[in-house]
């Protein structure tokens, strides 16, 4: 139901960002809600997610920010952040939440050299950040979703995984200073910043509230508004400006200006454990700028332009590649030290049998890739959607130890096998894992995608049998259980009212009620909650404490 | 007696030889070398494990008794661990094993009264070593200074403040037991170690519970164990040194150095700091003489790979940058060996404590700097003590990039004579307005302790006010040591 824009609810809103800044037109408002895993949440066979907002508005400030989260509060109205929206979780989990859609507040305000920190606005998007630091010799992590994602969503309220975590950090631990308003309209200013000491750290004083404002994912619009974050940036041993050209493939980018300090190499290993080991050893050598792996299915993925493309370059590489692969760029301050820092990667290499795949090594996939480590650009967002429009991982994403990483890619590609020949998934040979390094080889972050057709119901339920699959192998044979594929499997077990009436529940609902209410309830809390110490109940508690209106949206899972 | 609960029910649960309430035991648990009035705890408990713990947190909670956890063993400086509310202190020092060391992942899990001696052997032995803060002093337990996220001396491997803390077993203030991060499941940790894992990963879904517990000063949880991320130890080190009176030109070299991650440890100390440091069981005030105002120090290191080749390019790269901020290299300052800098900086502070071998006692003033503010708050610092007849020579200075150079650790040293009374007041009096004064310069006092609370708060009073929130969840009945930060 949309608001009424008689009502006084309406009218005040309208008052804090001005007519032409909100909206309770249908059309518009089902933009917001036509989402990537809308056919997982909503209706299946179509991308809607089953609740239209109230009303969208766009503030262009932290004060009116503020403002529109008091008018929920004081009307019993939800209200949910929306940067750059890429992610379902931006649209309306519950009934009668206000989208605040935040593309007005889009503005680098500091780039902070010394203290090596970039202030931004929500609608900050990685490529904006990113130029406007290479030009001052830095650089930051890019999520690999693409570089057109807000960077302060992804740090302050989303993921996180790209290249640069290898030494620029994974989520939480590329924020410095944060602004939050938080769900009853009080703005918390966190860190050196409530101390009036600038935005260097969000860590205290004393305990810091870093550890409620996000873990492995963030709130994902599920608990007020980041208003402003300050982002770590890096240094940039390249070029203060990258030159590109689009004629190498279809479609693609390639880097032109690559000076004799950057290169990249994509590496091949015989088993698992012996990449997991190159991958730990060039972390302890302390090499390398940015590190990941794109298995051989998903890099022609991204190569390919069209899906008649896709299907004869699959043709033409995917014997010609090897399956078990990493990539790092290397990127030094010196020839020499590139020189020196290959011999110590050709000694890896060595050690545990791998080589480099020649072939990538070559142009145009070189340039093609080596702009896309730095840069992300949209070849990821390609790979994954651009064939059939739907994309998650199985297993949902995580970290994992260096013993874990093989065991569980392996599982989950001969899982996915059995769907590919049932013509349910997209044809990838199973070999779609994707993956990160976190903090210099100490720990593996492994996605394996899995494509589907979100047109197809058949479709998109093969994805979720074979999500269940692995949710029950990587708990018996692993000891792990992905939040990300807890809730794909049981999320999509429901229909559309019962979602919502999860995700209104309240933490002294989920306390006080049976085990079995809860499992009624919330099957992702039944289920992963007590596989992790009922590491749920806590959640749900602070969530009370700082939500007494319980006017945040939900967050999902 | 205290808040209800006698000697039985504690002998009941810890055994007999386990609590203490004799004068002498309670009087050594009563203070520390910081400012803060002495009170004396009713007993002193050992526990020998998690689950006399949650028993003793039951009867706490029943009985609404303070419960203060302590693991280093004294002398204490910070006031965390005095009972303001009295009630029963937890000496987690007995609880001293190191349950593995990890090559493979790079880990070590241990208990809280783990030093960093025993540790830094036991990962000798394979290949690797923890990053510690500056010259810790002997008894400090490498959990305590986990908790309180002490910064280590290695920019490049202090990826955040959490550093080098990964995930950690955790009895809240409510009884209930938790593991963090990774460790939380599925599975017990033993199902999970021989799964594969190692507790490294702190995250779990959407909280990051850890950074609750760090900074607490024990007023959230208590910690049984916690696990530690470990570094491989390099092959070659090349130690240097740089030394003036230029702090500026000292400080824009060391941002450079970190900013291109060209060495592991990199830090400044003045010349009261240094002396302290290296003097051992010498003359300060002598060896102070003769050191230069500001020395900084920094080590390049090549790991097992081509070290030598490492170290020589990288030693080059540096040597230009050094040039370009008009800064001279030296293996030695004033006499004092680079490679006797990195030794003695990297280990656990033998014979009597650095801190108190100038004057025989200590204040420090920590917080978090911006660039720029490192050098003001030092003007501010020198300006304060002149006016108030604090000797500028008796204050030592120590600079710390944090968080790969987001952020510097500024500590200021008050060396002090603690049993004149009259100057300690003196100095009590001066480090209260002082902190002030830095606070409104833009120092962010990130770990307020003893006196400080109060005015850190009263500046940031949401976030007190989100913490109280946040406290009522895990100690709802405010047993964990009462009285410290905004609780
Ligand atoms: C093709 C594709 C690939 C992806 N790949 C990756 C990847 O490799 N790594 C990765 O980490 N993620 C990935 N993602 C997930 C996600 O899109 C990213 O994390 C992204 O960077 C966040 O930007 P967004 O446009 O999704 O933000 P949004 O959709 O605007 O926001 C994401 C979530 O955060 C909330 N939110 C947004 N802004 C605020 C705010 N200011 N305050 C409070 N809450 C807010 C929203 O409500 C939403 O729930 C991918 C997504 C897609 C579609």
């Amino acid at each position: 139901m949309a608001l009424e824009e008689s009502s006084q609810a309406y009218r005040q809103l309208r008052e804090i960002v001005g007519e032409e800044n909100i909206t309770t037109d249908p059309v518009v408002m089902d933009t917001y809600v036509w989402q990537w895993l809308g056919d997982l949440v909503g209706e299946k066979g179509n991308c809607f997610m089953p609740l239209r907002p109230e009303a969208v508005v766009l503030p262009g400030s932290t004060r009116e920010v503020q403002r529109v989260v008091k008018v929920c509060n004081r009307f019993g109205l939800k209200f949910k952040a929306h940067s750059t929206g890429w992610i379902s979780y931006a649209a309306p989990l519950t009934e009668g939440v206000v989208i605040l859609d935040l593309r007005r507040m889009d503005r680098i305000l500091e780039i902070n050299t010394k203290d090596m920190y970039a202030l931004i606005e929500p609608y900050v998007t990685f490529s904006q950040l990113q130029a406007e630091l290479m030009k001052v010799g830095l650089n930051c992590e890019v999520n690999a979703a693409g570089s057109n994602c807000s960077a302060l969503a992804q740090a302050a309220a989303g993921f996180g995984a790209g290249y640069g975590n290898y030494h620029m950090g994974y989520g939480a631990g590329t924020l410095l200073g944060v602004e939050w308003v938080l769900p009853d309209g009080e703005v918390l200013k966190m860190g050196s910043l409530g101390s009036g000491c600038g935005w260097i750290t969000s860590d205290g004083p004393g305990p810091s509230l870093k550890g409620i404002m996000r873990g492995h994912m963030g709130t994902l619009g599920g608990c007020g508004v980041f208003t402003k974050c300050a982002l770590r940036v890096y240094h940039w041993p390249g070029p203060t400006e990258i030159v590109c050209e689009n004629e190498a493939m279809p479609g693609y980018e390639r880097f032109v200006n690559l000076p004799d300090n950057i290169a990249m190499y994509y590496l091949y290993f015989d088993d698992y454990e012996k990449r997991s080991e190159a991958i730990c050893k060039v972390g302890e050598e302390d090499i390398g700028y940015v590190m990941g792996f794109m298995q051989r299915g998903l890099a022609i993925l991204g190569l390919a332009d069209t899906n008649a493309h896709f299907v004869d370059l699959k043709e033409d590489l995917f014997d010609a590649l090897p399956s078990i692969s990493f990539v790092v760029l290397l990127a030094t301050h010196s020839r020499e030290e590139l020189e020196h820092q290959k011999r110590v990667l050709e000694k890896i290499l060595e050690e545990t049998g791998g080589g480099y795949i020649e072939l990538l090594q070559q142009e145009p996939f070189n340039d093609v890739i080596t702009l896309h480590l730095i840069k992300v650009g949209t070849l990821s967002a390609h790979a994954v959607c651009g064939r059939s429009g739907a994309f998650l991982c199985a297993p949902g994403s995580n970290a994992v130890t260096r013993r874990i990483a093989g065991r569980l890619e392996s599982l989950s590609i001969e899982l996915k096998k059995k769907y590919i020949e049932e013509g349910k998934l997209v044809d990838d040979g199973g070999e779609g894992t994707w993956g990160v390094v976190w903090d210099h080889g100490h720990t593996i972050y492994i996605e394996n995608l899995v494509e589907w057709d979100p047109a197809d119901p058949e479709s998109s339920m093969a994805h979720v049998r074979l999500q269940e699959e692995v949710n029950k192998e990587t708990i018996e044979k692993l000891s792990y259980l992905s939040s990300m594929g807890t809730f794909v499997e049981e999320s999509a077990k429901m229909n559309p009212e019962d979602m919502v009436k999860l995700k209104d529940m309240t933490p002294s609902d989920l306390i006080e009620k049976s085990e079995e209410m809860a499992a009624a309830h919330s099957p992702y809390d039944a289920k992963l909650g007590p596989l992790l110490r009922n590491y749920h109940v806590w959640l749900r508690r602070i969530r009370e404490q700082l939500d007494p209106n319980n006017s945040s949206d939900a967050s999902p899972p | 007696m205290s808040g209800g609960i006698d000697r039985k029910q504690l002998v009941d649960i810890a055994g007999k030889d386990n609590v203490f309430d004799d004068e002498e035991t309670l009087d050594a648990y009563s203070q520390d070398e910081s400012f803060l009035p002495p009170r004396r705890p009713s007993f002193v408990v050992k526990p020998k494990g998690r689950d006399e713990i949650v028993a003793l947190l039951k009867i706490a909670n029943e009985t609404k008794t303070p419960l203060v956890p302590v693991s280093s063993g004294p002398p204490h400086f910070r006031g965390d661990t005095v009972p303001e509310y009295g009630g029963i202190v937890l000496d987690l020092s007995g609880m001293s094993k190191i349950l593995f060391v990890d090559r493979e992942d790079r880990v070590a899990m241990i208990e809280p009264g783990v030093r960093f001696r025993e540790l830094q052997a036991a990962l000798r032995k394979e290949g690797m070593k923890l990053p510690i803060p500056l010259c810790p002093r002997e008894t400090k337990s490498v959990v305590g200074s986990c908790l309180e996220r002490e910064p280590h001396t290695i920019p490049k491997y202090h990826l955040d403040h959490c550093d080098p803390l990964s995930c950690a077993e955790v009895v809240f203030g409510t009884g209930d037991v938790f593991c963090t991060g990774e460790a939380a499941g599925p599975g017990t940790i033993e199902d999970k170690q021989k799964a594969g894992w190692r507790q490294k990963i702190r995250v779990e879904p959407q909280t990051e519970l850890i950074r609750l517990f760090q900074g607490s000063q024990g007023t959230m949880g208590i910690v049984t164990w916690v696990t530690v991320r470990c570094e491989v130890m390099p092959g070659t080190q090349k130690p240097l040194l740089a030394a003036g009176d230029d702090l500026e030109a000292l400080l824009e070299f060391l941002y450079r150095l970190v900013r291109m991650r060209l060495c592991d440890e990199a830090f400044i100390l003045d010349g009261a700091d240094m002396a302290a440091i290296a003097a051992e069981d010498g003359d300060v005030d002598a060896l102070q003489d003769t050191l230069p105002r500001w020395i900084l120090f920094f080590c390049i290191s090549g790991y097992r790979i081509l070290p030598e080749e490492r170290v020589s390019i990288l030693e080059k790269e540096t040597r230009e940058i050094a040039k370009l901020c008009n800064v001279g290299l030296q293996d030695a300052v004033a006499g004092l060996p680079a490679e006797k800098v990195l030794d003695i900086t990297g280990q656990p502070c033998a014979d009597t404590y650095w801190k108190l071998r100038k004057r025989g006692a200590c204040q420090d003033i920590y917080f978090i700097s911006s660039f720029d503010g490192i050098a003001r708050c030092v003007e501010v610092m020198r300006e304060f003590a002149g006016r108030n007849g604090l000797p500028v020579r008796d204050i030592g200075v120590y600079v710390q990039p944090v968080c790969q150079g987001h952020g510097y650790h500024c500590e200021f040293n008050i060396f002090h004579k603690g049993e004149d009374h009259a100057e300690r007041e003196r100095v009590k009096d001066a480090y209260e307005s002082l902190c002030r004064v830095l606070l409104n310069n833009g120092a962010f006092f990130s770990r307020p302790y003893d006196l400080l609370p109060e005015m850190v708060y009263e500046r940031d009073a949401v976030a007190g006010g989100v913490l109280r929130k946040v406290k009522s969840v895990f100690d709802p009945n405010n047993i964990l040591n009462p009285g410290k930060l905004c609780f």
